[in-house]
């Protein structure tokens, strides 16, 4: 499950919660947009 | 003991600095009229104490932070109009997945993804040949590579997230992995006329990323 964690300063309130489905649209669109960018490591 | 007083305020000792006490005794506290400045007698130096006009209009002061193990690990109500400039400093420890961490804004409590992110700077990463991240147009910047139990550090200066037309910022980051030492360093630009008020970092393959995002004002 992806989740989120948000810490508001003006607050001090820290939430954790699942994250929307706005948020993972979001997502999915980073996914599409730095694979591109992303080389494979360690080689 | 605690000394309180809401209309008058604490005085420490008030002297020049050619007129300090000749045997202070340790954590004595004086203000100079001369120099604007406080000090504390540490034992044996006088240590300065932040304060004054001469140390008031610069340095960094502390705004919050935030750490997660999280697949988006945000801070909301960090920027104000406290502050035009910021340091942002981004540490993680580990990520579940192979990929790019990512920075987005945020506003009312919500990322901004619109298309409106632009950067452009040098990458090495490992053992590969020094490439460039430039581009326009996307939805969040590109900070640094994360995989597994790697060290990761993002230091970005950051210009007026609160302005309507300049939002500028230096980021640079480093990682290592292994043997192999990866660095960024690059400028961004967001074209976005909103009033940002948080910042989060997520990952572009979608793993769960620990660490710690620590904001500072440069006092104004």
């Amino acid at each position: 499950m992806s989740k989120i964690t948000i810490h508001n300063v003006e607050t001090g309130e820290t939430i954790e919660r699942d994250m929307n489905d706005d948020e993972l649209a979001q997502m999915n669109q980073d996914i599409e947009f730095a694979s591109v960018l992303t080389p494979p490591l360690g080689e | 003991m605690a000394i309180s007083n809401n209309s008058t305020g604490l005085r420490p000792g008030v002297c020049t600095s050619s007129t300090r006490p000749t045997a202070p005794y340790e954590g004595q506290m004086i203000y100079e009229t001369d120099t604007d400045l406080t000090y504390v007698w540490g034992g044996s130096a006088w240590q300065q104490v932040s304060g004054g006009t001469a140390v008031g209009n610069s340095g960094l002061v502390y705004i919050g932070s935030v750490s997660a193990a999280s697949t988006t690990i945000a801070l909301d109500s960090v920027f104000t109009s406290t502050y035009d400039n910021y340091r942002v400093v981004i540490t993680t420890t580990n990520s579940s997945l192979t990929g790019t961490t990512l920075f987005r804004f945020r506003a009312g409590g919500s990322a901004i993804a619109t298309s409106d992110y632009y950067y452009g700077g040098s990458v090495y990463l490992y053992n590969t040949v020094p490439s460039n991240w430039y581009t326009g147009g996307t939805t969040n910047f590109p900070i640094i590579i994360s995989s597994g139990a790697v060290q990761v550090t993002s230091v970005i200066d950051l210009s007026f997230p609160r302005s309507a037309n300049r939002k500028t910022f230096i980021a640079n980051s480093t990682h290592n992995y292994s043997n192999y030492i990866g660095s960024t360093t690059h400028g961004l630009v967001n074209l976005t006329a909103t009033d940002y008020d948080g910042l989060q970092i997520t990952q572009d393959a979608g793993g769960t990323l620990t660490g710690t995002i620590t904001v500072f004002g440069y006092r104004k």
